[in-house]
């Protein structure tokens, strides 16, 4: 009997907890809700980083925050890509059921400014972003098949000195195949940044690039630009870029060495004429252009303000880049997926509100009005400080001029 | 024919004098009605209309204003901070009903068209102009809000469905070092109306 009692007891209790458990969803509905996070980088090889992700929730009477708002690109560790900029995440969820996030990285000198207010970022220097370093050590620049190519009575003829042509040939281009190593793929960033509104039934959002393109430095410092990022994305905006202008560097640049350095290589091989001259290059040109042809595919993949949206919510990633595979064989130690500016807003729904005695006479809803009015800046320049320089530079040198032709005319006197 | 010509210096400085009396007593009567009438100008009345200059002249300030559209609920005044923005969803200065809604920018290195806005006083007269003319103000009160209590109170502020065409100034205040902390609101009542 006693045994019977314990057991009904613990079942009302495991009833009334199973009933407590599924009300409080239901008093702990979330109103409003945002989040968002400045930047993630997935490595090749080493895993990924970020910079966390700052969310909020509004339950209809207090406002609740998870992660931090005020990122270091310090704590982005494991990681070469990035070293300086300014990180930004902020996120606000409103009673009333709105919610408004921001999110992106600036270079150092940035102003914060805090979400709701549109963009996260204002001002600040570039970024320069180590993207990828280009790998070309196992480019075969003598290949075994370089004296395929010729006729027949031309490979008789240099079959003697095959070897010694295929060393010349080696040492005039080691020099230049060796220094492409350096080669490395940049981009640079200015404020990158995306940000979203949300009330309790839309959202929207979008993202701004400021001065953005993607390049490649060659070893010998030249820059090969790859694509110039534009500063209004449209939606979910397409940039793909392949490295044929890198491609065409290398090539030109082993053109020019084995035109002005071939006879050289080659004077002590009387053996060698123009003609074996003519078809091995053509092979040796061949062979590598065929090695390289994977860089002129596309081997950056950017979507600019990507929006992923559905009913109510919305998240919009101001910078989504991808190194694809084409150029796996000659890409190392590199970015292979960097998310900026990820801001994520909604859905959202007013409380539920008990019903009252005597609901007033539904007016008209009111209408929108400012919540939040931005009306502060650090500081602003309008060019008159550089004005006012140039029309004393042109004082001066218009007195300096004065005093000379006086001081001319005094000695003519 | 010599008589006339013996007689026409006295007659022409005569009408001469004539003249010269009449044009001093119109003179003196035109000052005279503008003394006992200076007010008869008012009673034209100015249409509500965009406005196009804000002057606060216990300020020293004058700034071109600008419309300007709400993102969201956020209010950002134009990206020159020399210039006015004025919130196309509020009143139109003249207007009988609503509210008229006008925000710039404190710049904390200076040159922010509303940078002396925290010095204005209740009493001080605000004027607003428009194509037809100029409706002045006077302060009725100067409010510091924070970021939370200024949305607390947005329907006050902002609201269109009352106000009776008074005129709201908004800009930041409270510098923290990195950002403003607060929105320092004005609130002014029309007491007069200048056609131009």
């Amino acid at each position: 009997m006693r045994t019977t009692l314990i057991a009904r007891g613990a079942a009302v209790a495991a009833a009334a907890a199973m009933v407590a458990l599924s009300a409080a969803p239901a008093s702990a509905a979330t109103v409003s809700q945002a989040s968002a996070t400045a930047l993630s980088l997935e490595l090749a090889g080493t895993g990924a980083t970020d910079s966390g992700t700052y969310a909020v929730t509004n339950d209809g009477t207090t406002e609740s925050a998870e992660g931090t708002n005020e990122p270091l690109i310090t704590a982005l560790g494991g990681q070469d890509a990035i070293q300086v900029g300014t990180l930004a995440q902020d996120a606000v969820a409103k009673r009333n059921a709105t919610s408004a996030a921001c999110s992106g990285i600036a270079g150092d000198g940035a102003t914060l400014v805090a979400a709701g207010s549109g963009d996260c970022l204002s001002g600040g220097d570039n970024i320069s972003l180590d993207a990828a370093s280009l790998d070309f050590s196992n480019l075969e620049v003598i290949r075994s098949d370089l004296f395929q190519g010729a006729d027949s009575q031309l490979q008789e003829l240099g079959k003697p000195v095959q070897d010694q042509i295929t060393s010349a040939l080696a040492q005039l281009l080691a020099p230049l195949v060796d220094g492409l190593d350096g080669a490395g793929i940049y981009v640079d960033l200015g404020a990158v940044q995306s940000s979203c509104t949300a009330d309790d039934d839309t959202a929207s959002g979008d993202s701004t690039i400021a001065e953005s393109s993607a390049y490649v430095v060659m070893p010998g410092g030249d820059r090969v630009t790859l694509v110039d990022l534009p500063v209004e994305p449209a939606v979910n905006q397409k940039v793909v870029t392949d490295l044929s202008g890198v491609v065409d560097a290398i090539m030109a640049g082993l053109r020019t060495q084995l035109t002005q350095g071939l006879d050289g290589a080659l004077a002590d091989l009387t053996q060698v004429t123009d003609a074996i001259q003519k078809q091995v290059l053509a092979t040796l040109l061949t062979s590598l252009e065929e090695q390289l042809a994977p860089l002129e595919d596309n081997v950056l993949d950017i979507t600019l303000n990507a929006q992923d949206t559905s009913p109510g919510a919305i998240t919009v990633t101001a910078l989504d880049a991808k190194v694809l595979p084409a150029a796996e064989a000659f890409v190392g130690g590199s970015l292979a997926h960097l998310t900026i500016g990820t801001s994520s807003c909604g859905p959202n729904s007013p409380v539920t509100k008990t019903v009252v005695n005597n609901p007033p006479k539904a007016d008209n809803p009111p209408a929108s009005v400012p919540t939040v009015v931005t009306a502060g800046m650090e500081s602003y320049d309008d060019g008159s400080a550089g004005r006012i320089a140039l029309v004393t530079l042109l004082l001066l040198a218009a007195a300096g001029a004065g005093v000379a032709t006086y001081v001319r005319m005094l000695r003519r006197g | 024919m010599a008589d006339t010509s013996v007689d026409s210096p006295p007659r022409l400085a005569a009408a001469a004098s004539s003249l010269w009396t009449a044009l001093v007593v119109l003179a003196v009567a035109m000052v005279l009605a503008g003394l006992l009438w200076p007010s008869g100008s008012a009673a034209v009345e100015v249409p509500p209309g965009a406005p196009q200059r804000l002057e606060l002249p216990g300020l020293n300030t004058k700034a071109k204003v600008v419309p300007i559209r709400l993102k969201g609920e956020v209010l950002d005044p134009p990206r020159n901070p020399r210039e006015i923005g004025w919130w196309v969803g509020s009143a139109k200065p003249g207007s009988a009903q609503g509210q008229t809604v006008v925000t710039g920018h404190t710049v904390h290195t200076g040159g922010g068209s509303l940078n002396k806005l925290d010095h204005i006083e209740k009493g001080q007269e605000v004027d607003i102009v428009t194509k037809d003319g100029t409706f002045q103000h006077q302060v009725d009160s100067v409010e510091v809000l924070s970021r939370k209590e200024l949305a607390e109170q947005a329907q006050r502020i902002f609201g269109q469905d009352h106000g009776d065409g008074r005129l709201v100034i908004i800009t930041c205040t409270d510098w923290n070092g990195s950002g403003y902390d607060s929105n320092i609101v004005v609130l002014a009542h029309r007491f007069n109306e200048l056609p131009s």
